[in-house]
């Protein structure tokens, strides 16, 4: 596809967190990640306000195994600390197909659309491990990008069948991902097909639900953006003296 | 599919149980109607069907379980006033409980719940005797009438005794734990035919009730995460999961200052959004499934089930319990190897014929006390599962000795010790049950995912066995710790092909010192046997195998030089069998070659050499015995 990137993920622990256990505290696993993580995943390793990542497909390359542990967060409001049984995946590894296209929700950066240049990025950013930092659902669950071929390798999912999840979370769209402005939560059926799931696009979910409306962050030149000419002219005013 | 419709769908499967009691533990159980609750009644009134007093008993704690209506504030209330439909407890259900010396704060229960059974009172198809309850409990007599019927006592004030100080107390007071002014009134009216069900049993209230609820008290509506419909949402999901005093809870959304949710989030309902009848199956499915089959230790609960039928046979059982239970035979002194696949296959039918395609097993525990959680959740094909099961009584197995209670003989059995036995083997029976839980957690995916034995338990294990003469209690034999422990080492050696009978070709080094110590022994113990006929088999001295046992796994060569020089008076005096014993050890000694004959540490395989030596040689003598006898 257009503007693909491949990749491999993976860590010691994954915790995808089901939206059913994450207001109370005690954190319980999805068995395959969302979408959102891998969007978000797919974002640390390169993301400009400019383009839209879209997941394609993911590849489950180890058996999917839980482990609980006992963990101590510290509270948010004061620093006294909880007690809580989290349920991890353990080692996950993933083989994630991307693309992005470009943000039409976004006539201001309409001049940055250069295609070429956005691919080669991403493609520079997934060979060096992604520009930030990787973590697979949850922040203590550190991840870490190498470039890979999708179909490489063998995953424990090969001739596998099928398993189907159930409803499930894919991910929100965001204010400036939609027309309307709004935030919503998508909820989808997955089906893992010899290890790999098939994502709708967002816009194609089955369930789509308004958390509330928002708004839209505005980029205007030379109040939060500046333009490159402008940046290069400052940093280089001395030299050029 | 996640785990709240999977418990939906046994809900669903198993609807013909809603309301049906059976019993266990001398508790009586049943699945729960929705919009339902259990709860236990001290005090029960009988009225007419016009709505008249008719008698008043305390009730027993056996008989206590009572199936109550509840609204979605009721079901989770604490101190504020949020009543119950038909039954509750005394502040809501008297109109004269302040009269007779109530709490005065809770003056306002009272109207809470006459104006909540009027909303259904003046529904259309109320049923009848829903509206005699609600015309005697307008009356607002009930403190009177149970006074007057000698259920509570009142003092020279006229106001209610409380507490009961003298010895012999009056029934009210042996069954309300605390304040009597708190117990919980049932009502049940007259019964118009023989088989009419008492009101909180009544199937046809339950309908009439959920009917009523969903009417009345489910609105919002909208997408469920659970199940994806457009359903009528709560917010408020089951406590008491695993016990009535339980209070802590699988879905809760308290932690409002917490940060656990909010952030992109204003409230819990835009992070999740769960149905109301969903959730209600679900919780209720759970609390079924954990009273009917589930196995705890501390705080935890272990329970496997079918989803489409629920019984399934335990996976911490001992194979002569699975063999046993599934053929309903009496098993023999030995077992036939595939006696145990028989019962496995026994299991396979039985779950075909029940229509069983997936099974959970599912472990919950709670860190605080206001929160349940999933530690563990795993979902197999019912052939998967099965075929796991018989993988871990297949390869982790040893001697095990079990009673059989007609003969009262002790039967020699190659079998898996049960999870319970492993436990109790690896920590010792006094030890913390927090800590035993964990074991219990770490060895299910042994048992059913086929993963391997984690090495730390066997150390822990093998670290006990080293010391004999530390088990000098009668609560376990250090016999019957030292065959769990073959049992785990061989799990841990699955695949190298050692068994229970004696290898005489194997050479490894461990193995082969293991059958030296285990010759010493025998030999010793025989001897000893002899020479202390008539006494007691505790006042027997220890022989210098078991005495040196440590030290032989520290340092075998040395060792078995000392053992050896102490069994030379022994070959002296030319006792029984001393020439077989010399053979046996001079052919063993000559296996682990000069080399190998040094000081480096034993691993653990070497108790498999020392118990199959032992084995192998009381059987040879019993075999000759045994012949004797028929010639």
């Amino acid at each position: 596809m257009r503007n693909q990137i491949e990749f491999k993920v993976y860590g010691k622990y994954a915790l995808f967190t089901d939206p059913v256990t994450r207001i109370g505290g005690e954190k319980f696993t999805y068995q395959i990640p969302t979408y959102q993580a891998l969007k978000g995943i797919t974002e640390s390793i390169y993301w400009k306000p400019t383009i839209t990542w879209y997941i394609d497909e993911v590849r489950v390359m180890n058996a999917i195994q839980t482990e609980v542990k006992g963990v101590r967060p510290i509270k948010y409001q004061d620093d006294s600390n909880d007690l809580a049984y989290y349920t991890y995946l353990r080692e996950p590894v993933y083989h994630v197909r991307a693309h992005f296209e470009f943000n039409e929700n976004r006539p201001d950066l309409a001049y940055d659309r250069n295609e070429e240049k956005h691919h080669n990025i991403a493609k520079r950013c997934v060979k060096r491990g992604g520009r930030r930092d990787i973590y697979l659902g949850t922040r203590e669950c550190q991840g870490y990008v190498e470039y890979c071929e999708f179909d490489s390798g063998s995953g424990f999912y090969d001739n596998y069948g099928e398993i189907s999840f159930g409803p499930m979370f894919h991910g929100f769209t965001y204010p400036d991902e939609n027309s309307t402005e709004e935030l919503q939560a998508r909820i989808w059926s997955p089906t893992m097909r010899d290890g790999k799931v098939q994502f709708v696009r967002p816009e194609d979910c089955e369930i789509i639900r308004l958390i509330r409306k928002g708004s839209v962050k505005p980029f205007e030149e030379n109040v939060n953006l500046k333009s490159v000419d402008d940046e290069y002219e400052e940093i280089f005013k001395e030299v050029n003296r | 599919m996640n785990w709240m419709q999977q418990l939906e769908q046994v809900y669903s499967n198993n609807e013909k149980y809603v309301g049906e009691f059976e019993e266990r533990y001398q508790q009586r159980i049943t699945l729960l109607p929705v919009s339902h609750m259990m709860q236990n009644a001290q005090i029960e009134i009988l009225l007419s069907p016009e709505g008249n007093f008719i008698e008043a008993k305390v009730v027993h704690k056996e008989h206590a379980r009572t199936i109550v209506p509840v609204t979605l504030a009721s079901a989770n209330r604490t101190s504020a006033s949020a009543p119950h439909f038909l039954h509750d407890k005394l502040a809501y259900v008297a109109g004269d409980y302040v009269a007779f010396g109530g709490n005065e704060k809770r003056a306002a229960y009272y109207n809470d719940y006459i104006n909540q059974m009027q909303l259904w009172v003046n529904d259309r198809h109320v049923p009848q005797r829903v509206q005699a309850i609600y015309d005697y409990v307008k009356k607002g007599t009930v403190i009177a009438d149970l006074v007057r019927e000698k259920v509570l006592l009142v003092d020279n004030q006229n106001k209610i005794m409380t507490k009961w100080t003298d010895k012999e107390k009056p029934l009210i007071f042996q069954v309300v734990a605390g304040d009597v002014l708190d117990a919980f009134v049932r009502f049940d009216v007259l019964h118009t035919t023989y088989d009419e069900p008492a009101v909180w049993e009544d199937k046809k209230l339950f309908d009439a009730y959920i009917a009523f609820f969903n009417q009345h008290y489910l609105e919002e509506q909208d997408v469920c995460y659970i199940t994806g419909r457009q359903v009528a949402l709560t917010s408020q999901h089951g406590a008491r999961i695993r016990n009535a005093g339980d209070m802590s809870k699988l879905i809760s959304s308290n932690d409002s200052v917490g940060y656990t949710y909010r952030g992109r989030f204003a409230k819990p309902s835009e992070a999740v959004q769960i149905g109301y009848e969903v959730s209600q199956k679900a919780h209720h499915a759970l609390r079924w499934l954990m009273q009917r089959q589930s196995m705890y230790i501390d705080s935890r609960y272990f329970i496997t089930f079918g989803i489409e039928n629920p019984t399934i046979i335990d996976p911490f059982e001992s194979s002569i319990g699975l063999i046993s239970s599934s053929t309903n035979k009496k098993y023999t002194a030995e077992i036939e190897a595939d006696a145990l696949h028989q019962a496995i296959k026994g299991y396979k039918n039985q779950l075909t014929k029940d229509k069983v395609k997936n099974i959970i097993v599912i472990a919950m525990d709670a860190a605080t006390s206001g929160r349940l959680a999933i530690v563990y959740y795993q979902q197999f094909h019912t052939d998967l599962f099965l075929d796991n099961i018989e993988h871990w009584h297949n390869t982790c197995k040893w001697l095990q000795f079990i009673k059989d209670e007609e003969t009262k003989k002790v039967l020699r059995i190659e079998g898996t010790p049960s999870t319970y036995r492993i436990v109790e083997a690896v920590y010792g029976s006094k030890a913390d049950p927090r800590i035993k839980k964990q074991l219990y957690t770490r060895l299910l995916p042994c048992i059913v995912e086929k993963k391997p034995i984690p090495m730390d338990i066997i150390r822990l294990i093998f670290n006990r066995i080293k010391n004999p003469a530390s088990f000098k209690n009668l609560t376990e034999s250090w016999e019957g710790v030292l065959n769990v422990a073959c049992a785990l080492v061989l799990k841990l050696h699955e695949g190298e092909g050692y068994t229970m009978a004696l290898q005489k070709d194997n050479v490894t080094r461990d193995y082969l010192f293991g059958r030296l110590l285990g010759v010493a022994e025998v030999m010793e113990k025989r001897i000893l046997e002899d020479r202390e006929k008539g006494k007691k088999d505790k006042d027997r001295r220890s022989t210098n195998a078991t005495r040196y046992f440590n030290a032989f796994i520290q340092n075998p060569a040395r060792t078995w030089l000392v053992i050896r020089r102490q069994l030379q008076p022994y070959f002296m005096r030319q006792a029984i069998d001393v020439e077989y014993y010399a053979m046996l050890l001079q052919q063993i000694e000559d296996q682990i070659t000069p080399e190998r004959m040094n000081n480096q540490q034993l691993s653990p395989l070497f108790i498999l050499g020392y118990s199959s030596q032992i084995q192998d040689m009381y059987k040879k003598k019993e075999d000759v015995s045994n012949d004797n006898i028929e010639e």
